[in-house]
């Protein structure tokens, strides 16, 4: 590795709506999101976000967002052409300057603020061996 | 089969720049083209949009081959040469990855000999300055490996920040060739291709 100050994490945020939502509206969470936990990373101290990278599963479409700039903006390949009640997002944080456990928490608290209001979403560690869910609405 | 290293900070824009540019290589050249990639996550987000994209990738996620996953590339690697003989396998490491430490790696291969190896560091222009600030000795670190430089994202930034990059990665790696390139808009890709493979 080129650094030592590194932390990585990866998971599954499985979002569920109780009906479903246009393409406009899911593009503008996701996205959102995104910008979010850049954001929250710079607020917790981080000291160069490396590259944080998602990509929404099943369906059609390729959506794979990427954020690396500190002013949060996001950038994707593809976006939702079509409306869905439920969406499957793997998201992985690279950041030099957190720790993992930092990293948990902002993407917790950044899903929680984004999707739960009104949604039900669970999130999935993809980093560890054994499972521990983390269910958020 | 030749190899060549797309390696570069996390964010550099090596995954979209392969995406963009493998096609015109094959296109081109008539050669066949292997790739691989490594993810440090346990999910190969690049490997994935790379496939979703229609290219044949070999992932290597959960680590970086530049040293836990350095037995698993080799072996990798020798399995792409037997099986499928492809004339060029591209490489794309973690970011994080340290390009001398793979190139050692490889002296540890114990497949059929390889052509030229030639390794690749893109370098981020809208990035620039922050990584000057927060990360300038691994970016030299990794620089001093190049035999190609590429200043990724040209597209957004002006003349004077490429200007001022191209001296910064002078002073590191002397008169080896820096290009400007843009995934966005394809500018340089021509360029960047015939200097890879001849074409």
């Amino acid at each position: 590795m080129i650094t030592e100050d590194f932390a990585a994490y990866a998971a599954r945020l499985r979002i569920t709506f109780p009906s479903a939502l246009p393409a406009d509206e899911l593009q503008g969470m996701l996205e959102s999101f995104m910008s979010g936990l850049a954001m929250d990373c710079l607020e917790a101290g981080t000291r160069l976000i490396g590259h944080i990278k998602s990509l929404v599963e099943g369906g059609e479409e390729i959506i794979a967002c990427s954020v690396t700039d500190h002013d949060g903006r996001v950038r994707c390949r593809g976006k939702f052409i079509s409306s869905r009640s439920d969406v499957d997002l793997i998201i992985n944080v690279l950041q030099y300057g957190l720790m993992k456990k930092d990293l948990v928490r902002i993407v917790a608290a950044c899903g929680k603020r984004t999707f739960a209001g009104h949604s039900s979403l669970s999130i999935e560690d993809l980093e560890i061996e054994q499972k521990d869910l983390i269910q958020l609405g | 089969m030749d190899m060549i290293i797309i390696a570069g900070f996390l964010g550099s824009g090596k995954t979209t720049l392969i995406i963009n540019s493998i096609g015109q290589i094959s296109e081109r050249t008539g050669k066949k083209v292997a790739l691989i990639v490594n993810d440090f996550g346990s999910i190969g987000i690049d490997g994935k949009v790379m496939e979703k994209y229609g290219l044949k990738v070999q992932e290597l996620p959960r680590g970086c081959i530049c040293c836990t996953l350095g037995p698993n590339f080799l072996d990798t690697l020798r399995v792409i040469h037997d099986k499928f003989e492809p004339d060029l396998v591209m490489v794309e490491p973690s970011g994080i990855a340290d390009p001398d430490s793979i190139l050692a790696t490889m002296e540890h291969y114990k497949g059929r000999p390889l052509g030229k190896i030639t390794t690749v560091i893109l370098l981020d222009a809208v990035r620039f300055p922050l990584l000057v600030q927060a990360m300038k000795i691994p970016m030299e670190k990794q620089l001093h490996s190049a035999d190609l430089v590429l200043l990724t994202k040209m597209d957004e930034v002006d003349a004077s920040r490429l200007k001022d990059m191209e001296a910064f990665v002078k002073k590191v790696i002397g008169d080896k060739p820096v290009l400007p390139v843009s995934s966005t808009n394809g500018h340089n890709l021509d360029v960047l291709v015939d200097r890879l493979v001849g074409a």
